[in-house]
């Protein structure tokens, strides 16, 4: 019973914030809709006791992407009204492929009998975030890996798109600061005794 | 609730994200959010796809879908930033240079 | 620790490739002023040492590691394929980007990012690590695409390409997401064996469809072609090079490990619905590239007619056409090395191509480069006895045995539309003069168009050995 309220209460937000995220005009409201969104996703996958996913949702979207959203949002300095937002022509395009989809896809689940496989599977762990930890780590280790170069990937793809380096900044040179040898430094003098002023 | 009711949610979200794209043709940061929403709903259908046959292969994959979309969000964040700084826009109008 | 040893047995080019990163990056740090050389020999080293490792390296022929992980011979070959373009490639870069003023030592990771996802790509088994690996491929792309900071075009181009790839990627994984919801399993061999079994679900053809969707996008066909275009035009030439070679390599092997080998049995569903677009794609690129005034756009559009005969001949539901799909591939590769591989060296000599109208008076300043160009668009219009006459031959052929004559009759017939805009470019060198001529000296970069045409020219004429090498792979 109270499980059932919170699901539709959730799912009720849940679709409220989407709308809310296609059909703001003010870029940073939607990016909080979103965010209401991801909250909401996270209570739901509660419910279906992926706790650990539902956990990083939020510590990796809400925390991370979101806030890299706003944050951009905020750097661009994006004026509300520079373009009237006039509801494009395709609107009823839009609009209609997505009831064709609705449509497709419940006809194909309606049409589909998935059925429970295994009465107890490896999802009947109490400790949801310890079975994923064993799954990761022995059956994809390789994937793992490969996601460490995507994220990688990541970084080195956003720094190189973004970083600008002025000339003339006085700044602190790191390659340079390591890369300097002996000679550039240091200058061994002969000093002879008896010439000096 | 049921499990099934589930991948009603993927699917309602799947069409507003993709009815998103459409309308909103004119402001790329919320193109990129829709995409957003597009992952969220692959994310329901695999967790409820998880707990059905109990398997554990969608959770893991929700996982990786999480760790690719932080990396592509802030790949298409800084490609938005290089063009913001060449146009002073981000609005699809304005991507107008190449043509034909 | 035994877990460990198994994967690694596998996976020596991957991990000789992954080692070469490590030390490209560190070295890209360390160097104050030559970065853009240190990069650049770092990464040539890590390629030779990956095709040295595929070409003479201890494999045990098939390894399969609990469903993540496979190898077999083919394989080897398509990644050694792959890694000898991918040096290539490197090699030609130099000279484009020796013009280049910004930071440039980054450039060379990403190809090797991309090298390694082409890899994970072909050995994959189950989902999950050969989606992986195409967004590997594919945020690499986007990123040098965007590469040229200094130019509005290049940002452009990528954010578009950027945009429309994510949209396809979200399509991918929510058709990977119903597969997996009517098969219960990511991994290849048991999605294969539930759609042997009589009763195939709706979820399982709608999941698959939404595949279909990824995979015309990034070969960049029919309906969604519409970054082609423009990226060849925003980026930087070797980029443009990238996305003619190895990201057509790439996206035969989507088509070819999900369609053909995964949803063999469904072929009823996806192959006329692939025959189709890949006949449009032909038409379409080919008549649409007629208008064109930009050279580089014009490349784009003739692309996207090539992608449609590599296309056409995968989509033959017997499989027959994979060899002759993987030839074309291979032998366009070749054709845009040539290609591309003159622009770089032209503009190395600040000979900057865009219009038509900057190849005027080209025989002048260059007779070299003007035959060398010659030969390639010969190829690429498929005149004998050139290498791309033969590629184009065998897929008509395989066509015709398989019952397709229509089809066959429309390519032909885009064939021939293709060759009045290459024979246009053909003038412009040739024909028309300008009044202000530039002495282009041969020089280093040379090397690989001329290589490039020289195999175009030769195998052309003894082309057995290598189409059976080629067909022999798949």
């Amino acid at each position: 019973m109270v499980t059932d309220l919170v699901f539709f209460t959730s799912v009720a937000i849940l679709m409220i914030s989407a709308m809310g995220v296609i059909t703001s005009n003010n870029p940073v409201h939607s990016a909080l809709f979103l965010v209401s969104c991801f909250f909401q996703s996270s209570v739901l996958w509660l419910l279906l006791e992926a706790e650990f996913l539902a956990i990083a949702l939020i510590v990796i979207y809400v925390g991370a992407v979101m806030v890299l959203f706003l944050y951009v949002v905020m750097m661009l300095d994006i004026r509300k009204n520079q373009h009237k937002q006039s509801v494009s022509s395709i609107l009823p395009i839009g609009i209609g492929i997505s009831i064709l989809f609705i449509a497709e896809l419940i006809f194909a689940l309606s049409g589909t009998n998935v059925v429970q496989t295994r009465d107890t599977g490896v999802l009947s762990n109490p400790n949801n975030t310890e079975a994923l930890g064993i799954e990761l780590y022995t059956n994809y280790l390789v994937e793992f890996e490969l996601a460490s170069i995507i994220l990688l990937l990541g970084i080195i793809a956003a720094i190189s798109l973004t970083l600008h380096r002025r000339p003339g900044l006085k700044k602190q040179e790191i390659s340079q600061q390591v890369s300097v040898s002996k000679k550039d430094r240091l200058k061994v003098v002969q000093v002879r005794s008896g010439e000096g002023a | 609730m049921s499990v099934n009711d589930y991948f009603i949610i993927s699917i309602f979200l799947f069409a507003i994200a993709v009815a998103g794209i459409f309308i909103n043709r004119k402001n790329l940061i919320l193109i990129l959010m829709c995409v957003e929403l597009i992952l969220l709903s692959v994310n329901f259908n695999f967790i409820a796809f998880s707990e059905i046959y109990q398997d554990f292969s969608g959770q893991i994959f929700v996982f990786f879908i999480l760790t690719v979309a932080a990396a592509e969000a802030a790949i298409g964040l800084a490609i938005l930033i290089t063009l913001f700084r060449h146009k002073k826009s981000i609005y699809i109008d304005d991507l107008n240079e190449l043509k034909g | 620790m035994d877990l460990f040893l198994n994967y690694a047995q596998g996976m020596i080019p991957e991990l000789i490739l992954l080692s070469g990163l490590c030390i490209t990056i560190i070295g890209i740090s360390f160097s104050a002023k030559n970065e853009h050389f240190v990069s650049y020999s770092a990464s040539v080293l890590t390629f030779l040492a990956v095709v040295m490792n595929l070409l003479i390296g201890d494999f045990s022929p098939n390894v399969n590691l609990i469903n993540t992980f496979q190898t077999s011979d083919s394989i080897l070959s398509v990644k050694f394929i792959a890694a000898i373009l991918m040096l290539a490639l490197t090699m030609q870069s130099r000279f484009s980007l020796s013009n280049y003023k910004h930071k440039k030592g980054e450039f060379y990771l990403f190809l090797q990012i991309s090298l390694l996802g082409i890899f994970i790509m072909s050995s994959s088994a189950n989902l999950l690590i050969f989606y992986l690996g195409l967004e590997l491929v594919a945020l690499s792309l986007y990123t040098l695409v965007g590469f040229d900071r200094s130019s509005s075009k290049a940002a452009e181009a990528s954010m578009k390409f950027y945009v429309l790839g994510a949209i396809a990627s979200g399509f991918l994984l929510y058709g990977i997401s119903l597969v997996y919801g009517a098969t219960g399993s990511i991994v290849f061999s048991r999605v294969f064996d539930m759609t042997s079994s009589q009763e195939i679900s709706m979820l399982m053809i709608i999941g698959m469809m939404f595949i279909l969707i990824a995979i015309i996008f990034k070969f960049g066909a029919f309906p969604l072609f519409h970054w082609v275009p423009d990226t060849y035009e925003g980026g930087m030439l070797p980029v443009s090079l990238l996305l003619a070679s190895l990201s057509k390599v790439a996206s035969f092997i989507f088509f070819f490990v999900l369609l053909h080998t995964v949803f063999r049995n469904l072929n009823e569903y996806w192959s006329p619905i692939m025959m189709t677009l890949g006949v449009l794609s032909v038409t379409y690129g080919n008549v649409v590239a007629l208008k064109q005034s930009n050279l580089r756009r014009l490349i784009g559009y003739s692309t996207i007619g090539h992608v449609g005969f590599i296309i056409v001949s995968l989509s033959l539901a017997s499989g027959n056409g994979v060899g002759e799909a993987w030839l074309y591939t291979v032998v366009y590769a070749i054709m845009s090395f040539a290609l591309f591989g003159i622009l770089i060296s032209l503009s190395s000599h600040n000979y900057d191509i865009h219009n038509f109208v900057d190849l005027k008076g080209l025989y002048q300043s260059s007779p070299l480069h003007s035959w060398l160009i010659l030969i390639v668009i010969f190829s690429m219009a498929g005149i004998p006895p050139l290498l791309g006459f033969h590629a184009k031959l065998l897929i008509l052929q395989e066509l015709i045995i398989s019952n397709y004559l229509s089809v066959a009759i429309i390519l032909v017939i885009a064939s021939l539309i293709a060759a009045y805009y290459y024979l246009k470019v053909i003038w412009f060198v040739f024909f028309e003069s300008s009044n202000h001529t530039l002495k282009i000296r041969q020089s280093a970069s040379d090397f690989i168009p001329i290589l490039a045409c020289l195999i175009l020219v030769l195998i052309g004429i003894f082309p057995a050995i290598f189409i059976d090498l080629m067909l022999q792979i798949l």
